[in-house]
């Protein structure tokens, strides 16, 4: 299979990723920079000191008032993003049609060709079971291409494992995690790294993906977990209503822990549009809230 | 078509029941999901295997159905046999020589027998008689109750296959010289109960027989015990036994060896007189047996009887011979060497009387009338229950089931079938 990669650009082409926060990169751009820049965009005066660069003197403020004054502006960088993509075992569901790995796939293409477009470095790691296949931080124009090659070659398989060390590691001001983020270390040592890195200034984004058919299994069945084959239980009508109420918990204590990190949160199903899921994300539109009945 | 073991049917239509009711309620393992979410299905509520509660594998549940019924059918061996009678009677009919009257016993045979009736002819022997055979004349042998059941058992089992029930019917006057010791085992063989239709018995008729006449001294005790004694050789029968009881003559072998079944009677008052060897003391002996005829007194015996070829009629209870007989000419000559006291009531005595009546009977003739069998043997002969019982059988069924082996070839190919259809089945 392969992803519908010119529709979902065409509906991105306008799509705006913003900051979050004033980015300390050097590289110019068009996210909002700590640095005051030589930017045409006048933010404030400040008394000429000595020292100042005199070529930022406004003449016109000196005849007019007599004293001399410097411009300040606001200066635009870059801001490197990283798409970090999930892709153990249990995002290949359901089996007959990886739904939910596909939607996982178009999504991060989808925030990789949005940044890319904000004229972003852009890089992508794909973990599964401990081990990475990445592309490294470019702002080639083929970049979404790349991604979408590398990401329909990857069968989704082995334990959620590496994606922490993977955030942790990253130099990079953004990264955005796309994951159902029902591996182990999910709770821990995930979330630990993102804390870090928003602590440390940078910008998290953690996009949950969760496919309808987990939201409605059928009843009657054996459930086993891929990542866990000794995990096996009878999913029936009685223990239907205790299965929802407890995945739903589940979900909202996720969303709560990782805005409690400073991460933003969204969580999309696998039947939503990837170009209006992609929207909300960077918009920072949490979503789900369609699920809260499920 | 008809079952040999109907009730293996009942069985077969329950067990068929019970096999679809398990069907409808077995406990069948849920398929295998793979669901990522998993871990938050509350665990241990409820077992690994779910119960399906509508019937699933209508193949094969109609399969393991019907292999049972098979099963059954085979079981209950089917037999492709025509129509059968409701009953079936089985006539064991007595010609031996305690009947007394021939004509009632081809009455008797004719008013009973129906067409389909199995007919067994006895006396010593018994034979299953021909449709063909008419009229039925006593043979002088004496008849045999047992041999007749033997017979009347066998004739019945082979009536199984074209009737439900037989009936056994006994034509005899039911003589005491009938009964042995295997008669009543072989009765208790019948279920239930025979019917007897008795005749008239032998009977002694001293017209028939003839006279005797008694060669002796006046006033001979022994002319008391002869029947229809006449002492001399006069009146209106003629003699058919000579009694002589001194030195017989040559007149009086001849006499013997002229007439048909003519019996010299040698029975000397004094054995010494013709030279019979003498005891060497005289001994006293209970009993006198001659037949189903037992003397019991004290009888002296003086002599013993000469050695000859003769044969034994009569043996004292300790077994030596009393009287002994052997042909001569047309007739016979008998040599008794039973002692006839003066004194005593003995030759007026029935039993003495009897003895003497079969030792003075013409050569060759019936030993007198027939003695009756006992009440209590009539009655065990006849026994309780109903007169129509389902026949003994023999084992013989298994021949008569030909569909048998194919009805349990079938169910077997059937039940082969359900494995690899049931492996289908838990795979789908």
């Amino acid at each position: 299979m392969s992803l519908p990669l010119g529709p979902l650009l065409d509906a991105l082409r306008t799509v705006r990723w913003p900051a979050r926060r004033t980015v300390a990169a050097a590289s110019a751009g068009v996210h909002a920079s700590r640095l005051r820049g030589s930017s045409p965009e006048l933010e404030e005066y400040r008394v000429y000191r000595q020292g100042d660069d005199p070529r930022r003197i406004d003449w016109r403020l000196l005849a007019r008032s007599d004293r001399a004054y410097v411009r300040l502006t606001t200066d635009r960088a870059t801001l490197p993003t990283l798409v970090v993509v999930d892709a153990s075992a249990s995002m290949a569901f359901p089996a007959r049609t990886l739904a939910k790995w596909w939607h996982a796939a178009a999504v991060a293409v989808g925030l990789a060709a949005v940044a890319q477009g904000e004229g972003d470095p852009v890089a992508a790691l794909v973990v599964a079971g401990g081990q990475a296949r990445s592309l490294g931080r470019t702002t080639r124009r083929s970049a979404t291409a790349e991604l979408a090659r590398l990401l329909e070659a990857t069968q989704p398989a082995g334990r959620g494992e590496g994606l922490a060390a993977a955030v942790r590691a990253a130099r990079f001001p953004r990264v955005a995690v796309v994951s159902d983020f029902l591996g182990d270390e999910a709770d821990d040592a995930l979330l630990r790294a993102a804390r870090e890195r928003v602590a440390a200034g940078g910008e998290v984004v953690a996009v949950h993906v969760v496919a309808r058919e987990e939201l409605a299994p059928p009843d009657g069945v054996l459930a086993t977990d891929p990542e866990d084959p000794a995990l096996r239980r009878t999913l029936a009508r009685a223990t239907r209503a205790a299965y929802d109420e407890r995945f739903a918990a589940w979900r909202a204590a996720l969303a709560r822990r990782w805005r409690d990190a400073g991460a933003v949160y969204a969580l999309t199903t696998d039947d939503e549009p990837p170009a209006r899921a992609v929207r909300r994300i960077v918009r920072g539109d949490a979503g789900g809230r369609e699920l809260e009945g499920a | 078509m008809s079952f040999l073991a109907p009730g293996w049917l009942l069985v077969g239509a329950v067990a068929a029941v019970i096999v679809a009711g398990l069907h409808l309620v077995a406990f069948v393992t849920p398929p295998e999901y793979p669901l990522p979410t998993a871990r938050f299905v509350p665990a241990g509520a409820l077992p690994a295997r779910a119960r399906a509660l509508r019937p699933r594998d209508l193949l094969l549940l109609a399969l393991r159905a019907l292999a049972v019924l098979l099963l059954a059918a085979a079981l209950a061996r089917p037999v492709l046999a025509p129509a059968r009678a409701r009953s079936a009677r089985v006539l064991l009919v007595d010609r031996s020589r305690a009947v007394g009257d021939a004509r009632a016993l081809a009455d008797s045979v004719r008013a009973l027998r129906r067409d389909g009736d199995v007919v067994v002819l006895f006396d010593s022997v018994a034979r299953r008689a021909a449709p063909a055979d008419g009229v039925l004349a006593p043979s002088g042998a004496t008849g045999s109750l047992s041999a007749a059941l033997a017979a009347g058992l066998r004739a019945a089992a082979s009536l199984g296959a074209r009737a439900d029930s037989a009936e056994l019917v006994l034509v005899s006057p039911l003589a005491a010289e009938e009964w042995d010791g295997a008669t009543a085992r072989l009765r208790a063989l019948w279920p239930g109960r025979v019917r007897l239709v008795r005749l008239p018995a032998r009977r002694d008729s001293a017209a028939s027989r003839g006279a005797v006449a008694l060669v002796g001294e006046t006033g001979d005790p022994l002319g008391a015990a002869l029947p229809s004694s006449a002492e001399g050789a006069s009146g209106a029968l003629a003699p058919v036994a000579r009694v002589v009881r001194g030195v017989p003559t040559s007149a009086d072998s001849a006499w013997a060896r002229a007439g048909e079944g003519r019996a010299l009677v040698v029975w000397p008052a004094a054995p010494a007189s013709l030279g019979w060897p003498a005891r060497e003391r005289v001994d006293t002996v209970g009993a006198l047996v001659m037949g189903d005829d037992v003397v019991v007194a004290p009888f002296a015996r003086a002599a013993r009887l000469p050695s000859r070829t003769a044969h034994a009629v009569a043996r004292w209870v300790d077994g030596e011979p009393a009287a002994a007989a052997r042909p001569l000419g047309a007739g016979c000559v008998r040599d008794v060497a039973i002692g006839v006291p003066i004194a005593g009531d003995l030759v007026l005595r029935d039993d003495f009387r009897r003895v003497v009546a079969r030792l003075t009977a013409p050569c060759g003739a019936p030993p007198g009338p027939a003695t009756p069998l006992a009440d209590s043997l009539v009655a065990r002969l006849a026994g309780a229950g109903a007169e129509h019982v389902r026949p003994p059988r023999h084992g013989e069924e298994g021949s008569r089931a030909p569909l048998v082996p194919w009805l349990l070839g079938a169910a077997l190919l059937l039940l082969a079938a359900e494995l690899p259809l049931r492996r289908r089945a838990e795979g789908a």
